[in-house]
């Protein structure tokens, strides 16, 4: 017992100073209050999944690709602190805290796939409501631009996508060759449903087979590759194109007409295949439709793209600058379209942006897309498409936007449910064990403090941060801690009712414990370790929280609780069994003899008369 | 709180005892009636899923909870130019919020909810806009976490325990208290969310505390039952739980207030939310938890243990000596005892009545025992002190 005697007293010391260390730690990183997550704080997140993945999961090299270039988007808008992260294999988490951004959904979102596309045919349609597309204007000198509807008015202000002309010394020309306006299914596109046109232009129903490959009605099956530049061409300027592509071409025709377009800000439903030509709608919502030829210049030639404003214009514009490849292409597009009725057109992810007609030749691949921008809209779109394209299509799986009131009283909530929940721990442990239960609200102290000492510390290293979900956590874990020292007190108090002494009681009690407790503790911790694992982001924090109070309940009982009551029991007040410390004859529930001696008769006959105990 | 150490010390000592093993008859057919409650509550009603696993967009407006704001929030949100956020739910939430849910959105479109309701009068709008894939992602993930959780649990408490009977035991509770905790849901029509699957996923987690804490004891208390012939292994086995009863109990209180400080704090406070759902989950599951470890885990462990031949062989022995003991002196008790069930109902009304350990007669023969309540008075003692209640 004497060698043992200075034991617990320096188990306690250092344990304390590991604790100071913690904190030194913190103070360290200069982080005094822990990080708190989107839920406490206010601000915006975003969840992009992936989508039309081929086995299911995206490849991690390519979801890496895509979470840089979120994150390039998101930087370029001005939003600092923002947090881009991937997530499960498919999924990409855009975290903005303290800011409600649901406006940047967009453009992190979109891929923003550019292509210039010749168009080969159109039908006008009406607008839904109130905007008006943009008249043919001359936009020559970049006062005349075309100006769309004004700003006031209600949707084109909210709707960045709408609108837009291209000019680099063009005409914008939205009528296309042949289309009349009013055609049968833009009457009321708001009211097809969205979903409709994505089977149309890309899934092609194989029902026409023919024995010509290149002859083929279906435009899935033919050989498109082979499809020269100036052919396209022709096909823009007359409308028609060399004898294996006609029947495809009618039949692309055909579809056009069958195409419904959705209601604007629907996202585009049409599967956007470079090699292929595509038959979709513009984005502008009025339901103008096209036939557009294969992609002859790709987003991959863009240089850069900016959002301006032209000198003597009020008008947002977006600039585009190709590289060579991509500049002698649209040198030669509008060598052989100026001054024509034909057009070409930018298309955005599968949707028209803009199909301008062309007044002149531009040799240095410089163009510019314009029409009904707000500073906002255009800035956004010049972010998306300078950062290049993502490899993957995403879509947005959740918009979570918590405002600064809400968040506020979850965070009050959760202090206040958790100084509840104490205290009623508290009340119950000192009620029962009395002087213990002091041992206990000890214990759950240093356990506390040296939560938080490491909440504060993985804030400042991993960023963690702490969400409501994560104090739900911490006040589930009071709960957890409290077993392991009611494991080890039930413990001590059967070695004493089996006759020992308190004393060594302590010993054989916490000798059983121990194991009980590293057991039931490893099975907490195996289930938030599982839970980490399959919950989903928001709940993280829950399953993070628990397992690291486990382990921090492992470090306290075997470091602190235990050896504080190996001390006390060498006290007068706990070793002597006073009334008030839990270890009182009568409260343990033996009687006749003082906790100090052992209970076995046969060692002590002068016991035998404790008559609960000594039965002969 | 005397009076319940007291009764502690006589658990401990087995001289109040509460038939766990012997009548599991009656805790099987007890939760099986619970469980298929749940399991008919399942198939009647539908489990109420939250937006987060239909998809749509649930808008959380700072204003206060009153019939007429709701109205208000109501019509501004059905005047708001969006045909597809037609016919909103609104709830009031908490003290100062109002819930809005809609179906599914474009995010332009929930912007213009967002801007009606706040020229509505609402304070600061949240929106939580979920896609429709969003939900399955999460079922999947819950059911694969559940699963890995399981096979894990099995080869932890079999690697733990050395012993497949306790592994196959705990899962069966636990299962237990998923199927309760899910039926519950089912008949309240309580909101399911992914926080309400996090609670699922952790109640695992809490059940097999349980569980393992009473395990513990049972396996200390059975580890030489073949020397021992005073109380046969279901005997043994259920003088553990007893003995741990005081402790199931302190840890399920305990590990309960937290829980319900939080379910009370945010329902009285934020109305719906993932605290109070979360918490929900867990206090359903915890309550459950600690009945099951008691009432089936243990109960089902002795069971399959029984079927050993050793076991069975000695339980044999340890009846006919009991038999033995009982034909030779005179003995009411032991003759009641002979059964292996072994513990007097009226041990349960009136502690201390009569001795619910085994009258082991190896050195004092059986007898009555006076009745001595509570006074501290003479208790029958048959085995020494020193081999009582560790049977090592």
């Amino acid at each position: 017992m004497a060698t043992k005697a200075s034991r617990p007293g320096r188990i306690l010391i250092v344990f304390g100073l590991v604790i100071l260390a913690l904190y030194g730690g913190a103070a360290a990183a200069g982080q005094w209050k822990p990080r708190l997550g989107l839920d406490l704080q206010g601000g915006t997140r975003i969840t992009l999944q992936a989508k039309d993945l081929e086995g299911g999961s995206a490849p991690q090299d390519k979801l890496d690709e895509a979470k840089d270039i979120i994150e390039q988007r998101v930087n370029g808008t001005g939003v600092s602190e923002a947090e881009v992260s991937t997530q499960g294999g498919d999924q990409i988490v855009v975290e903005i805290p303290g800011k409600q951004r649901q406006d940047l959904v967009e453009q992190v979102g979109r891929t923003a796939q550019l292509r210039f596309r010749l168009v080969w045919d159109s039908v006008q349609g009406q607008g839904p409501g109130p905007q008006v597309p943009p008249a043919p204007i001359i936009t020559l000198p970049p006062e005349t631009t075309p100006t769309g509807p004004p700003s006031g008015d209600a949707t084109s202000t909210k709707d960045s996508s709408k609108n837009r002309a291209v000019s680099g010394w063009m005409r914008a020309a939205k009528p296309g060759g042949g289309g009349k306006p009013g055609d049968k299914p833009s009457d009321k596109p708001s009211d097809q449903p969205t979903d409709k046109p994505s089977g149309q232009p890309s899934d092609q129903p194989t029902d026409q087979p023919t024995d010509q490959p290149g002859g083929s009605a279906d435009p899935a099956e033919v050989d498109w590759s082979a499809l020269t530049l100036d052919e396209s061409i022709g096909g823009s300027l007359q409308g028609t194109l060399p004898d294996p592509y006609q029947p495809a071409l009618d039949t692309l025709r055909q579809q056009m007409a069958d195409l419904q377009c959705p209601a604007s800000g629907a996202p585009a439903q049409v599967e956007d295949v470079p090699g292929q030509p595509l038959v979709t709608c513009d984005v502008d919502g009025s339901g103008t439709k096209y036939v557009l030829s294969p992609a002859v210049i790709e987003g991959t030639h863009l240089d850069d793209a900016q959002a301006t404003i032209p000198t003597q214009s009020i008008q947002w514009i977006v600039t585009l600058s190709l590289d060579g490849d991509g500049g002698d292409t649209f040198a030669t597009v509008t060598r052989e379209l100026v001054n024509t009725a034909a057009q070409f057109a930018i298309v955005l992810d599968g949707q028209v942006l803009s199909a301008p007609q062309v007044t002149g030749v531009i040799t240095d691949g410089n163009a510019q897309i314009e029409g009904g921008f707000t500073q906002q809209s255009a800035t956004s779109l010049a972010n998306s498409l300078k950062y290049g394209a993502l490899p993957l299509a995403f879509e947005v799986n959740g918009v979570e936007v918590q405002g600064p009131s809400l968040a506020g009283s979850q965070l009050n909530a959760g202090i206040l449910a958790g100084v509840f929940g104490l205290a009623l721990v508290v009340a119950y442990c000192l009620v029962y064990y009395r002087g213990l239960g002091l041992v206990i609200v000890a214990s759950l102290g240093v356990a506390g403090a040296m939560t938080y000492a490491l909440i504060l510390l993985l804030g400042a290293g991993l960023s963690f941060t702490l969400t409501l979900p994560g104090i739900a956590g911490l006040i589930v874990a009071i709960g957890i801690t409290a077993d392991s020292f009611i494991v080890f007190f039930e413990r001590l108090r059967d070695e004493v009712r089996d006759g020992k002494s308190l004393r060594l009681a302590v010993e054989a009690g916490w000798r059983r414990a121990r194991l009980t407790i590293l057991a039931a503790d490893a099975v907490s911790f195996l289930a938030a370790l599982v839970l980490y694992i399959f919950a989903i982001v928001v709940v993280r924090g829950f399953a993070f929280t628990l397992g690291l109070i486990t382990i921090i309940d492992v470090f306290v009982v075997f470091f602190f609780t235990k050896p504080l009551v190996s001390l006390l029991a060498r006290t007068q007040f706990f070793g002597r069994g006073h009334k008030l410390s839990g270890f009182d004859a009568k409260h343990l529930g033996i009687s006749g003899r003082p906790v100090t001696q052992t209970g076995r008769r046969t060692r002590e006959p002068s016991l035998a008369r404790t008559t609960t105990r000594g039965e002969a | 709180m005397g009076r319940l150490s007291n009764f502690g010390q006589h658990l401990y000592e087995g001289r109040v005892s509460f038939d766990f093993v012997g009548r599991r008859r009656l805790w099987y057919a007890v939760s099986a009636l619970i469980v298929l409650a749940c399991a008919a509550g399942l198939l009647v009603r539908e489990v109420n899923l939250g937006v987060e696993f239909k998809g749509g967009v649930e808008f959380t407006a700072t204003m206060e909870p009153t019939q007429a704001n709701v109205e208000v929030l109501r019509d501004a949100v059905t005047d708001a130019g969006v045909a597809a956020a037609g016919e909103p739910i609104v709830t009031t939430s908490g003290q100062e919020s109002i819930l809005v849910q809609t179906k599914p959105l474009e995010q332009a479109d929930a912007t213009r909810i967002v801007q009606a309701l706040t020229q509505a009068g609402a304070g600061d709008v949240s929106q939580n806009l979920i896609g429709p894939s969003w939900g399955k992602q999460v079922a999947n993930k819950a059911l694969i976490g559940l699963v890995v959780f399981l096979v894990l649990v099995v080869l932890f408490i079999w690697a733990y325990f050395r012993e497949w009977k306790m592994s196959v035991a705990a899962i069966v509770a636990l299962a237990h208290d998923l199927l309760i905790t899910i039926g519950i849901y089912a008949w309240s029509g309580f909101e399911v969310t992914p926080a309400t699957v996090t609670g699922l996923l952790t109640i695992l987690g809490f059940s097999l505390y349980d569980t393992v804490v009473v395990f513990d004891k049972v396996r200390e208390n059975t580890r030489n039952f073949a020397a021992n012939l005073t109380r046969t292994f279901s005997e043994s086995a259920n003088l553990a739980v007893n003995q741990t009863l005081v402790r199931s109990i302190n840890t399920s209180v305990a590990a309960l207030l937290p829980v319900a400080a939080i379910l009370i704090v945010s329902t009285v406070i934020l109305g719906s939310g993932p605290l109070k759902d979360l918490s929900l989950a867990l206090f359903v599951g915890t309550a459950a938890g600690a009945y099951s470890s008691i009432f089936i885990a243990t109960p089902l462990a002795v069971q399959l243990k029984e079927r050993e031949p050793l076991v069975r062989a000695h339980t044999k022995r340890v009846l006919a000596k009991r038999a033995k003991a009982a034909a030779a002196p005179v003995s009411p008790v032991v003759d009641e005892d002979a059964e292996p069930v072994g513990v007097t109902p009226a041990a349960r009304t009136s502690p201390a009545r009569t001795p619910t350990r085994k009258p082991a007669p190896a050195r004092a023969p059986a007898r009555k025992v006076t009745t001595s309540s509570a006074a501290k008075r003479s208790q029958p003692q048959r085995s020494p002190r020193s081999a009582r209640g560790k049977s090592r």
